[in-house]
């Protein structure tokens, strides 16, 4: 049951947790209003940690290494559809809501959205 | 130096018949330590922890999370005592942060070509806080026979009747399983161990029942034939993860020993009725694991799976409670829904609610997972359908001359008590 990757422009290698070698796919759409970044997990592909349980470092890593203006930038994590009939490898999307404290970001909550959202 | 290395006990699911395996992850720990390093092993489950036993350093080994904080206060009995402890094994890499403010360190990853620097960091009085293995697991080549005889094998015995050994031919998953943190714990990598290196340590065990521990026979076909083609002279019996469904991978399965499955049924679909039938026809008897309470499953989907369980004639079944273990997909879902509401590890033993379900309350989970227990085995006990196993690898055992009848010094005792006969 492989992920069917829809929102990947690229694959983004980072330090899950305890150091384990980590991906997730990633596509980076710039607005007028800041720029929305798209996570999606890739499950099986993904020797390491997930993007939702490592948000605040994964987000961190990403607006450092692409240089994207912190404050203005939107994340949204996707949870591909699997080919499952179980309802938890449904596909979701969720905002993650995260403080920036001009380092790193922290207290992350979550909100779930939809499809339409990244087409927003 | 006496490391005294310790096997947290933890509390059993109620109603179910309580039974101890001798621990493979301590064993397996121990062969990686050097030669002159003393293991004095206590398994808390079915031996009494004396502090004041002679000890150098201690070492705690916690697989399961319900074990976690019963760890936690021995190291705190010992630090007490002046000792210093480091914790290692599945347990401590789901609680690593938390089992830092515990303890003086925490091993993180597999032990083989490791236990050198940390015996000889305690020696200098250098133990490190963390010592974090797990980007870089060993090469599986290394991996030697397990240290068993640091078990007082005397006390795995229930009426004169040995339990399994465990034993593993592979490590990591490549599979990603909602509710299974073993791809954060064994990397996502499929870790065949070298045949001779299986072919060894097969034969140091002076048992013949096992239960083959790999987290799956399904990860690769090829290999898997060659492993039951090597097993077959053993003349073991065993029980294992779900195996590979084809028929010919089935049929070695059978040839090497293949004595009963835990297969995973979710629903109550043709698919795992055919696959329980193909088990059966070559021999296997299969024990069904249950996982109740997944957010497709609505009350009346549950009492159906119950119904379905008892008309495809399983030879055991065993419930448990979806339960969100960390580093585990269902963890990530329900912690960002809100939906955790315990976090008492001592509750994550899987059989009690510790989430809210998608389709029923908390209340209604645990009353539907006792009344699938109480289903289930309402005509015949899990001990009869237990004995019902054992008869039939007895039987297996006596047509390969391999049968030990039970230990008559033991027929008396359970895991070490005395019990009435």
């Amino acid at each position: 049951m492989e992920a069917k990757i829809k929102y990947v422009d690229e694959i983004f290698h980072f330090s899950g947790k305890w150091e384990m070698p980590s991906l997730c796919g990633i596509q980076i759409r710039k607005k007028d209003n800041g720029t929305l970044v798209i996570l999606t997990e890739l499950y099986e592909q993904n020797p390491g940690s997930s993007v939702t349980g490592m948000i605040e470092a994964v987000a961190t890593e990403v607006v450092k290494h692409y240089g994207i203006p912190p404050e203005t930038a939107v994340f949204i994590v996707h949870n591909p559809e699997r080919s499952s009939h179980h309802e938890f490898f449904a596909e979701t999307f969720y905002y993650a809501r995260l403080k920036w404290d001009g380092e790193k970001y922290s207290y992350p909550e979550w909100e779930k959205t939809t499809e339409a959202s990244v087409e927003v | 130096m006496i490391l005294r290395l310790i096997y947290p006990k933890w509390n059993k699911l109620e109603g179910q018949t309580h039974f101890n395996l001798p621990p493979l992850g301590p064993s397996v720990m121990a062969a990686a330590l050097p030669e002159d390093v003393t293991v004095d092993f206590i398994d808390e489950n079915v031996q009494e922890l004396n502090y004041d036993d002679p000890a150098d350093l201690v070492g705690i080994s916690v697989m399961i999370t319900a074990q976690i904080k019963r760890g936690w206060e021995i190291a705190r009995e010992y630090q007490a005592r002046g000792k210093q402890v480091i914790f290692g094994g599945v347990a401590t890499m789901l609680h690593a942060e938390e089992t830092m403010l515990h303890t003086d360190s925490v091993f993180l990853g597999e032990a083989e070509g490791r236990m050198e620097e940390v015996v000889e960091d305690f020696r200098r009085g250098q133990l490190k806080k963390l010592y974090n293995f797990m980007p870089h697991p060993p090469d599986i080549g290394i991996v030697g026979p397990a240290r068993r005889d640091i078990l007082n094998q005397d006390l795995y015995y229930h009426k004169g009747i040995r339990m399994v050994d465990l034993f593993q031919a592979s490590r990591g998953c490549r599979f990603s399983c909602y509710p299974c943190a073993v791809s954060f714990l064994g990397g996502r990598n499929f870790r065949p161990r070298p045949f001779d290196k299986v072919a060894e340590e097969l034969a140091t065990i002076d048992n013949n029942r096992l239960f083959i521990v790999d987290n799956s026979l399904a990860q690769d076909r090829d290999w898997l034939k060659d492993l039951f083609r090597m097993m077959i002279p053993f003349k073991k019996n065993w029980c294992s993860h779900t195996i590979d469904d084809d028929p010919e991978v089935l049929d070695l399965a059978a040839q090497a020993g293949a004595w009963y499955v835990y297969q995973a049924v979710i629903d109550s679909s043709d698919f795992i009725r055919e696959r329980i039938k193909r088990y059966h026809d070559h021999g296997i008897a299969v024990e069904a694991t249950v996982l109740l309470g997944m957010d497709n499953q609505s009350e009346d989907d549950i009492l159906r799976l119950i119904d379905f369980l008892l008309e495809v004639n399983l030879d055991l079944a065993e419930f448990t409670v979806m339960t969100p273990f960390r580093h585990t997909k269902a963890w990530d879902d329900m912690e960002r829904d809100g939906r955790i509401f315990d976090r008492d590890w001592d509750n994550y033993n899987a059989g009690k609610v510790v989430f809210k379900p998608l389709k029923m309350s908390p209340d209604r989970l645990q009353e539907l997972y006792n009344y699938a227990w109480e289903q289930f085995y309402k005509d015949e006990t899990q001990e009869q359908k237990m004995f019902k196993l054992i008869m039939r690898v007895i039987e297996r055992e006596r047509q390969q001359g391999t049968y030990r009848p039970p230990r008559k010094d033991l027929v008396n005792t359970s895991f070490g008590k005395i019990i009435g006969r």
